[in-house]
């Protein structure tokens, strides 16, 4: 409580600065509007239905994408706790896939797969598909001995024991995968619909940004930035949160 | 109700020789306690027995056949605290093995309670093993070795850290289901009281792979303050 008393007077304070300088006249209002005009703007595109319909298009694409790269991650791993031959090649992949930024391959997709959602898929897979298996992999690896005995003890294989004994006993591991992989994705999902645009109708949450720009309506790319910054707060701060409080919090398993 | 056999069993780590030749046997329903200075051997012991570990020379078998992995029907309580899952509520962490064999949930969560109420811990079924001390770890960790009708049971000083009172009544209790269920039972323990009490064999081992097997025939039921136990414990040579 008292860590949100303090992070909202930091807001504000962050609000204040910016009106302040909005104020001095240091720069034209055209590239640096007041407080009041990007509260309009978003409001306006809100009431318009713009920003939402946006919005709920990206939101949609990045949690195909997520959940589209958690399956085949357990996947992966479920086949690669049995296969140690798999196991190096996949490690392999990853050491070569890992550091190419998904904007990288955004040539060769359009020429492969053209410009529709299932390029956008595949930058958001290749974006979280291999960090949420360095950090998977991370902790599978690093199980506590005594509990793998035990499993082994009671003949739990296969699925089974993924399910059972190996995920929830990776689940922080797990976890920060999944949420390293939801900021890469909603990374991904932006350039890649600011370079492809509207591709039925809807563009998301980067095309809308891109136009605020090609119009100039600063105060709209502002209510754009704003709209992403708190769909990333309420992500990471209400959801993982609560996610954590139910599991690794009350299993005493946080790091 | 498996005995078992050890036939001129080596292991070594490194070169250090653990066990040399070692050779014994464990009739059906026999409770064998070992004991031996911290470091001697009795946890890889145990480990060999439980196919937790391999031997460099000699067969070890449960029952005629020979082990090659761990098996359900031969359950281990660990020395280590970390053997139970901290995901899993108290309850389904003793449940777990009947939840492999697909016990469904309400026979499970029923037997688990039974089990909870033997070793005094039924206030704590729906907490998580973060939240209990220690020697309330242990009760658990044997509980769930208990409860899914094991041959041969294998436990790793699992009195290690409780108190006097609780070790007694958990001693009493053990012996009862020994008794009762016929269970083949391998016990680590440093208190040669305890084994005294418990055991109808007893393996002591020794520094440099040397090993001593010697029955205890004291007279049921021992009390564990008698001249007649005092005296069995002072022939002891560790
Ligand atoms: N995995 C291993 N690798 C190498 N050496 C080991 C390993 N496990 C045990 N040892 C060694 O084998 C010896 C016996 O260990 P063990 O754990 O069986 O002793 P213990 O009798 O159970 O001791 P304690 O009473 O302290 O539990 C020790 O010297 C130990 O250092
Ligand atoms: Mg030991």
């Amino acid at each position: 409580m008292k860590q949100l008393r303090i992070k909202a007077i930091l807001i504000l304070a962050c609000c204040l600065i910016w009106q302040g300088v909005y104020w001095t006249g240091m720069y034209s209002p055209l590239i640096f509007p007041s407080l009041g005009t990007i509260v309009h703007a978003l409001g306006r595109d809100f009431v318009e239905g713009a920003l939402i319909e946006q919005f709920i298009y990206s939101m949609r694409l990045v949690i195909e994408g997520l959940l589209l790269s958690i399956v085949l991650g357990l996947g992966i791993a479920l086949i690669a706790r049995s296969s140690s031959v798999f196991r190096s090649g996949i490690d392999l992949l990853i050491s070569l896939a890992h550091p190419l930024p998904g904007v990288a391959l955004l040539p060769l997709v359009i020429l492969w797969a053209g410009i529709g959602e299932g390029a956008v898929l595949f930058i958001i897979v290749h974006s979280v598909l291999w960090p949420f298996l360095v950090s998977l992999f991370g902790a599978l690896d690093r199980l506590p001995q005594t509990q793998q005995e035990v499993a082994d003890n009671y003949e739990i294989f296969g699925w089974r024991r993924l399910i059972w004994v190996d995920l929830p006993g990776s689940f922080p591991g797990f976890l920060s995968g999944v949420k390293i992989g939801w900021s890469r994705a909603w990374r991904a999902l932006i350039s890649a619909e600011m370079i492809f645009g509207a591709t039925s109708g809807s563009g998301g949450i980067g095309w809308y940004l891109f136009q605020k720009r090609v119009f100039m309506d600063t105060a709209g790319l502002f209510a754009g930035l704003v709209v992403i910054m708190v769909i990333g707060i309420l992500i990471e701060g209400i959801f993982f949160r609560w996610i954590e409080k139910r599991t690794v919090i009350r299993w005493g398993m946080e790091r | 109700m498996s005995g078992f056999r050890f036939e001129s069993v080596t292991k070594t780590f490194g070169n250090e020789e653990i066990f040399r030749e070692l050779s014994l046997q464990g009739a059906p329903a026999s409770f064998l306690c070992v004991v031996g200075k911290s470091g001697v051997g009795k946890s890889t012991f145990l480990r060999l027995l439980g196919g937790f570990d391999q031997a460099e020379k000699g067969t070890i078998t449960i029952g005629g056949e020979q082990v090659t992995r761990p098996q359900k029907k031969c359950p281990m309580v660990f020395q280590s605290y970390e053997q139970l899952f901290p995901w899993l509520p108290v309850w389904e962490n003793i449940a777990f093995p009947l939840r492999v064999i697909g016990v469904d949930k309400s026979e499970r969560r029923n037997r688990a309670m039974e089990a909870l109420q033997a070793v005094g811990l039924e206030q704590d079924a729906k907490k998580y093993p973060h939240q209990l001390s220690g020697g309330m770890k242990q009760r658990v960790a044997l509980a769930r070795a208990w409860i899914a009708e094991p041959q041969l049971l294998l436990m790793d000083e699992p009195f290690g850290g409780l108190d006097m009172m609780t070790r007694e009544v958990l001693q009493d209790l053990l012996i009862s289901l020994w008794r009762e269920k016929q269970w083949t039972v391998v016990f680590i323990t440093h208190d040669l009281r305890e084994a005294a009490r418990l055991s109808t064999d007893l393996l002591i081992l020794r520094e440099n792979g040397s090993w001593e097997m010697k029955k205890n025939e004291l007279s049921q039921p021992r009390d564990p303050y008698s001249a007649e136990l005092n005296r069995w414990i002072r022939e002891i040579e560790l």
